[in-house]
């Protein structure tokens, strides 16, 4: 483990169920950083997170775009891709997210691939 | 030269009305020769040698004039029932008959055939025109039925996406309250429950929405009507889409002498969904929004202004109609929502309009007529009273 706290960055424009999102990582001890559209998603990316929970549509933009842009300038990041639309088979491949979970999905799911990834800050201090 | 059977069948055919017509004809000038000289029987047979290539064409016309020829010759000139001529005017006269039978069959058998010709082009014209009217029906159906179901594929998609956020959000927090990895506290049972019914209403306002569109394509929309508060719905809008606005900065003017007036929440919630997630999509981030209800005589105005890069003019007559779409290329939208608002804002009674003021922007404005009865308000006592 790394000397600073390890964060996961959930973009997903849907407000309410990034809030459900978050509470779960929360209170399983992860630190979260929000964003709503691509423009939010790169002002959070001073600092690389750990993690990215990431929606394909987004209002101004789309996740292929945010993490096309994280590659670039941050460096490669583990993706857990969420959407309510079936990807292209060839967006999936060249991407190469931890998993795609389709709309809805079950938070276990979710926290499952979350937990093999990342330890929570919370549980393993910094 | 190569004959086929169609080809001997038809002058087979041309002999035998040639002989059975000049056999006649022969038969007739036999019986009425007393009476005829020979110029007249020349004529006769001339007229049915005429007869028969007009009717059967030049294999017809030239075999009749050679038998007319010969049973002249051999019936009519002496001596008879010889081939053999005896005066040299019979031979000239006989020679000069040949020659304007076989002329005058030949120029009516052209004349035929070509008049043949040219009623088989008439004919194959039409034909064409006929094959080529079907072809462009079928053309102009089968793109209207593409069309159809891109709109359809386009509408569905739109709709499922549509759909599967607030059921994502629902299953996520049903799916926390019953995980095992979380024990809530009573606070947060209640607040996850109660997002829960919140988005459950959400996903119904969207099914009703999207029947709606038929409703409004059979003109028979019925907005469920309820004495309400406009300013509360607005606030509620732009709570629900506080995530989709936080780049824009959003100033609310709801106007304090604003009397309840009725309306369907539900639609009226649809219509200023809409028109801000619209504002939303289609202006840069950072740009203001400007939401705004005010009294105007009888009715209520309710405008939704942008500082985005405006509509352009040739697209203003059509935004209100259905599947009509500026931005073409963009997979958002279905080009449904303005024709839905259009229908909604109608059927309570009200207008919609669309401006783009010069000094750039956009304004989506639309009116709520306030009734007779409900533009003073009354207490609930005195109306209790006035029922009794």
């Amino acid at each position: 483990m790394s000397n600073h706290a390890k964060f996961i960055l959930v973009v997903e424009d849907n407000v309410v169920l990034r809030a459900m999102i978050v509470r779960a990582l929360t209170e399983q001890g992860y630190l979260v950083l929000i964003a709503g559209s691509f423009r939010v998603a790169t002002d959070q990316l001073a600092v690389k997170p750990a993690l990215m929970i990431l929606d394909i549509n987004l209002p101004d933009a789309t996740g292929w775009d945010v993490a096309a842009w994280v590659e670039r300038h941050v460096g490669t990041v583990p993706v857990i891709l969420i959407s309510g639309d079936t990807p292209a088979a060839k967006r999936l491949e060249r991407l190469h997210p931890l998993a795609f979970l389709p709309k809805p999905f079950a938070i276990d799911d979710l926290l499952d691939i979350v937990e093999a990834q990342v330890a929570p800050s919370g549980k393993f201090g910094a | 030269m190569k004959w086929n059977t169609r080809a001997l069948a038809a002058t087979g055919w041309g002999y035998a009305l040639a002989g059975s017509a000049i056999a006649a004809t022969t038969a007739v000038l036999w019986l009425t020769q007393a009476v005829l000289n020979l110029g007249s029987i020349y004529l006769v047979y001339l007229v049915a040698v005429v007869a028969v290539a007009a009717w059967g064409g030049g294999r017809a016309g030239m075999p009749a004039a050679v038998l007319a020829f010969l049973a002249a010759n051999y019936f009519f000139i002496s001596p008879r029932f010889t081939f053999t001529i005896a005066d040299p005017q019979d031979i000239l006269a006989l020679i000069i008959f040949l020659a304007l039978a076989t002329g005058t069959s030949g120029v009516l058998a052209r004349l035929r055939a070509e008049a043949a010709e040219a009623h088989r082009q008439t004919q194959a014209v039409a034909a064409l025109y006929a094959q080529n009217q079907t072809l462009q029906d079928t053309a102009t159906q089968a793109e209207v039925l593409r069309r159809t179901d891109a709109l359809r594929v386009a509408l569905l998609s739109a709709v499922a996406h549509d759909l599967r956020s607030p059921l994502a959000a629902i299953q996520v927090a049903a799916g926390s309250l019953l995980s095992r990895r979380f024990t809530w506290s009573a606070a947060d049972q209640q607040a996850f429950l109660t997002m829960i019914v919140e988005q459950v209403a959400h996903i119904n306002g969207l099914i009703s929405n999207l029947l709606a569109q038929d409703r409004i394509e059979a003109g028979q929309l019925r907005p469920h009507k309820e004495l309400s508060a406009l300013g509360d719905v607005i606030s509620r809008v732009l709570d629900r889409l506080a995530g989709r606005l936080a780049d824009h900065p959003v100033a609310a003017l709801i106007s304090s002498d604003l009397p309840r007036i009725p309306f369907d929440i539900v639609e009226i919630d649809e219509v200023l969904t809409n028109l801000l997630e619209n504002a939303v999509k289609y202006t840069p981030p950072g740009t203001p929004l400007r939401i705004s209800a005010v009294r105007d005589g009888a009715m209520i105005r309710i405008s939704i202004a942008d500082r985005g890069p405006g509509i352009a003019a040739e697209h203003l007559p059509y935004l209100f109609d259905r599947y009509y779409r500026v931005h073409a290329g963009d997979n958002g939208g279905s080009g449904l929502g303005l024709a839905i608002a259009k229908g909604i804002i109608e059927a309570h009674g009200g207008t919609i309009t669309v401006a783009t003021p010069p000094d750039g922007g956009t304004v989506f404005t639309f009116t709520l007529p306030i009734p007779r009865a409900t533009a003073e308000p009354i207490a609930p006592a005195l109306m209790e009273e006035a029922s009794r």
